[in-house]
């Protein structure tokens, strides 16, 4: 097939798939209306009447230009009558931290002795703690398509209570397995076991709905996953089963559902397992 | 003449043939009355436009929200002789750049996760046969990542001049540019995506 037919029949697939059909006309309206509704109250507040562009200017200049005036004469004042050396003895150490150097237009003072015991400045701030404090996070920098599940059976999620994060619970009523609250991170370490301790019959789901979903065939593996957590709910499988559960829906088109199940994850409800890409997917304003 | 023109939008029942001209200033107050009856009358093409342009459902939602949302503002700058179908797809068009992003990112986001080379965008429907819907989904998701390759200058040239299929004039009167512009960037955005379908999309 020539370029030309294939861009031609790529476009008119596109123009017939894309419909302006939505189930969430009404409520766009709904949220469209609230939306003008609030700017509108929010034009109607009062609001300080501030100074135009060349009129704050003119006053920003003149009270500038007061305060230096005012803080040269009282320099020059605390100079000539000794107040000033009052000032730098009494503030030394703070200023020696604050203010290394002079600040400009000050009169130099008495000169101190530089190895009086007696005037030894302030020891600085406390190293581990200025070191603590410029550490940086940790943070996640590698670009996020690089983060790709491995096809094959993935490895059991390490304690994912680390985070210390409250866990979800469903809002619903439990409606199936895979709707019911997800187990508290104790209880999947806890259910964690050799591969020998599990059941071959939830190996084999586990692997079926795998296959199924990365082969791309969404359907059967939402069907497959909810068999799965019907057999092992708490397996140690059931958190990666939950979130495949959650992209098979998205890939079906069942965005609400998918997001209702990538909230616990985006939650920490498993620790960090999921967690970035979760929060990724659900990169949506709530309005 | 004003009146003509106005009932090619066609005017609203609850606003009368003499009084056309009081929707431009009822949408600029905001008026809840005016503004459904506009969006009954346009929100489905917005829409359509937005779906094509961004190609995740919900982005374009939130960008036909902002649409709507910005009108009674926008609205000041409305010129009688333009549509108010063209005029609202020249707003889309402004407010798209942020929601082009964010719909690249999520389709990466999503295309990373499940570590596939294709991610089909369009949900697979339950009435159409299997695999002709298996084919017309792969060569949509191809065209979709092909235009995440362009600018947006000319992914939107390509969606509302073949997509569209609207007349480089009125393409020129939405993006604000000229008539020439249009055709070179159109021009420039076909030859693009030949090459990108050559390799299902990819760069």
């Amino acid at each position: 097939m020539s370029d030309d037919d294939l861009l031609a029949r790529a476009t008119r697939d596109l123009r017939k798939a894309t419909t302006g059909d939505s189930d969430r006309t009404a409520d766009t309206l709904d949220k469209i209306l609230n939306s003008v509704e609030g700017r509108k109250a929010g034009a109607s507040r009062p609001r300080l009447v501030l100074l135009g562009g060349g009129a704050r200017k003119k006053v920003v200049v003149r009270a500038a230009a007061l305060l230096a005036a005012s803080f040269a004469l009282t320099t020059a004042w605390a100079a000539t009558t000794g107040h000033l050396a009052k000032w730098l003895d009494i503030e030394d150490g703070a200023a020696r931290i604050d203010a290394p150097t002079a600040p400009a237009g000050t009169t130099a003072g008495p000169a101190r002795p530089s190895s009086d015991p007696s005037t030894e400045p302030a020891p600085p701030a406390d190293d581990d703690a200025m070191a603590s404090l410029a550490r940086a996070p940790e943070v996640d920098d590698a670009p996020f398509e690089d983060a790709a599940i491995a096809p094959s059976r993935p490895a059991a999620p390490t304690a994912p209570g680390v985070s210390g994060r409250p866990q979800t619970q469903s809002r619903r009523g439990a409606t199936s397995p895979a709707d019911a609250a997800p187990p508290s991170p104790a209880a999947a370490v806890a259910t964690a076991q050799p591969p020998a301790a599990q059941s071959d019959e939830s190996d084999a789901a586990f692997e079926r709905a795998n296959r199924l979903h990365f082969d791309g065939h969404y359907r059967d593996a939402l069907a497959a996953w909810d068999n799965y957590m019907q057999i092992a709910p708490n397996g140690r499988f059931a958190p990666e089963a939950r979130f495949n559960r959650a992209i098979a829906l998205w890939k079906l088109g069942r965005i609400p559902e998918a997001k209702e199940a990538l909230r616990p994850f985006a939650e920490g409800a498993y620790g960090e397992y999921r967690r970035s890409e979760a929060e990724r997917l659900l990169d949506v304003r709530d309005r | 003449m004003q009146a003509a023109r106005w009932n090619q939008v066609l005017l609203p029942r609850a606003v009368a043939a003499d009084d056309a001209a009081d929707l431009v200033d009822r949408l600029k107050a905001g008026d809840r009355a005016a503004l459904s009856y506009v969006y009954h009358a346009h929100n489905k093409q917005i829409r359509a436009f937005a779906q094509r342009l961004l190609g995740d459902a919900d982005t374009a939602e939130e960008l036909v929200h902002d649409v709507f949302v910005a009108l009674p503002t926008a609205i000041r700058s409305f010129r009688d002789e333009a549509r108010l179908q063209t005029f609202l797809l020249s707003i889309a068009g402004n407010l798209s750049k942020n929601h082009i992003r964010s719909a690249i990112r999520k389709r990466r986001a999503l295309a990373g996760l499940t570590n596939l080379t294709h991610v089909g965008s369009a949900p697979v429907s339950q009435h159409e046969d299997p695999e002709s819907s298996a084919q017309g989904t792969e060569l949509i998701a191809a065209l979709r990542r092909a235009l995440d390759q362009l600018s947006d200058e000319h992914r939107l040239a390509f969606i509302l001049c073949e997509v569209e299929e609207r007349s480089a004039a009125e393409v020129a009167e939405i993006v604000g540019a000229r008539e020439a512009t249009v055709r070179t960037r159109l021009f420039h955005a076909k030859q693009k995506l030949r090459e990108l379908l050559e390799d299902g999309g990819h760069p």
